[in-house]
């Protein structure tokens, strides 16, 4: 009995030795009695893993003591921690992201760190007035029926769409499409791959040209 | 009787198997840039690498305390579709909550407990579909008893599906038992139990359970219906908390009604 209890204690031990904190992804388990079950990927009784965090300011530099002046040095300043780097860039064919634009699950409500994300993108057609138009365009990954599928993708532009167009973009600049779980750019039988096809991408199609 | 349901679940499996769904539909698109959104869906095996911890205070509530028993399961993603677990706990191995007693039995063997640790058992999970409607086959070798001197081992076969759509969820585990060793004190049996889940609040989700116990020995004498009534608290995305009240012979043959309940408490922990 005892080294039945050893084995157990053992099997316990190296499978919490195994979890890989890398593999903490955007799944969380769902409410139920059929655990374990999953939820990847979106919202729900949480949302989406978090992105990376900006890096920390650097921390401000100790006092230095100047022997032998009685009076304590002052501290030098701290330096301005650098200002974030930019999540969207315009380039020539494309408005680029370096994070998710994410929704609610099974939803085309935007979540509101999206929502800044969205702020940047107005931010950058307002800076480039030469863009005068860039399709919206939205896919999923294949988990769901074909056709829920084209119709979430659908909606989830037309949410992006207005939600730019709330914050002063033009609705004739942006034209939306979406493809449903069609044009997958990684494979859907793996987690990773099926959040790589989750996506929402902004195509530059007319763009006036320089003399 | 046994040919015939083992033959049952093996067509069973196999049509799940040929109908899942074969979605390698990786036409490249060049120049893609992947800003990912998330749509989420679910899926009955954990990530490769993930690990998730459940465990159930169990209390017969009967004779209050008469027996208390603790019953912690561990999963671990071997990959992304396949799962193993050891399991103590009557959820993790039947399907049902609501059981008490086995695993780890608290309380001794004047205060119902037939024996300190029984009821273990290694568990396999296969994915064949994630999304909105998810399902899995199962399978496991599990130990009833593990201070007899002679192992009573009992093999089981079966499939998980959970299908979900905004606020409510449906989970069905349907499996069956079959014994290895010992036999002739060991009754085949199956299992299939049902569960609806509704949530009422963005962090609380209420449950119903229901199903079916068949052995497969005097089916007509030893049948039973539980039902479970439960709630689930989601405390962050890593922990949820749940509690549960069972009546495991709600109706049976014999023996059964309301005054055979007991109350789970329990938590599930992902790492």
């Amino acid at each position: 009995m005892r080294s039945s209890h050893l084995i157990v204690v053992t099997l316990c031990a190296s499978l919490v030795g195994c979890a890989t904190p890398e593999a903490k992804s955007a799944c969380f388990p769902v409410s139920g009695w059929a655990s374990p079950a999953m939820r990847c990927g979106g919202g729900g009784g949480a949302v989406a893993a978090a992105p990376a965090p900006a890096p920390a300011p650097a921390p401000e530099p100790a006092p230095v003591a100047v022997a032998p002046a009685p009076e304590p040095a002052k501290p030098e300043p701290a330096p301005e921690p650098a200002p974030p780097p930019p999540k969207v860039e315009m380039k020539t064919s494309h408005i680029e992201l370096s994070e998710t634009v994410q929704f609610e699950t099974d939803s085309a409500v935007l979540l509101d760190r999206s929502k800044q994300l969205l702020d940047e993108v107005v931010a950058a057609l307002n800076d480039h007035p030469e863009v005068r138009k860039v399709l919206v365009e939205g896919y999923t990954d294949s988990t769901q029926p074909k056709k829920a599928n084209q119709k979430l993708s659908e909606q989830r532009v037309a949410s992006v769409k207005a939600y730019l167009v709330s914050k002063g973009i033009e609705a004739n600049r942006l034209k939306t499409k979406g493809f449903g779980e069609t044009h997958p750019v990684a494979s859907n039988k793996t987690e990773d791959g099926r959040a790589k096809n989750r996506r929402v991408e902004f195509k530059v199609i007319d763009r006036k040209k320089k003399r | 009787m046994l040919e015939k349901t083992t033959a049952l679940v093996c067509v069973a499996l196999g049509a799940m198997l040929s109908t899942a769904r074969a979605d390698d539909d990786t036409e490249s698109k060049p120049a893609a840039e992947a800003t990912a959104s998330a749509d989420g869906g679910d899926q009955l095996t954990l990530p490769k690498g993930r690990l998730l911890l459940n465990g159930f205070l169990e209390v017969n509530l009967n004779e209050i305390g008469k027996p208390i028993s603790l019953s912690p399961d561990i999963w671990y993603g071997v990959t992304d579709d396949i799962t193993v677990g050891l399991v103590h706990s009557s959820v993790g191995s039947s399907g049902f909550i609501g059981g008490v007693g086995t695993s780890l039995c608290l309380t001794g063997a004047d205060n119902g407990c037939a024996n300190l640790y029984s009821n273990v058992g290694a568990d396999i999970r296969y994915k064949l579909k994630s999304g909105m409607l998810a399902y899995a086959v199962d399978a496991g070798v599990f130990v009833a008893d593990v201070n007899a001197s002679s192992i009573t081992l009992a093999a089981k076969l079966g499939a998980v599906a959970r299908w979900h759509s905004g606020p409510l969820a449906v989970e069905v585990q349907p499996n069956v038992f079959i014994g290895v060793t010992n036999r002739d004190a060991t009754v085949d049996t199956i299992n299939l139990p049902a569960t609806a889940l509704y949530t009422v609040a963005p962090k609380i989700d209420v449950a119903g359970q229901i199903g079916f116990v068949l052995p497969l020995k005097n089916t007509g004498d030893a049948y039973a219906l539980p039902l479970s009534i439960g709630a689930f608290y989601h405390v962050n995305e890593s922990l949820t908390a749940n509690a549960a009240l069972s009546f495991p012979r709600l109706i049976a043959a014999s023996s059964g009604g309301i005054d055979v309940r007991t109350l789970t408490l329990g938590g599930t922990y992902a790492f």
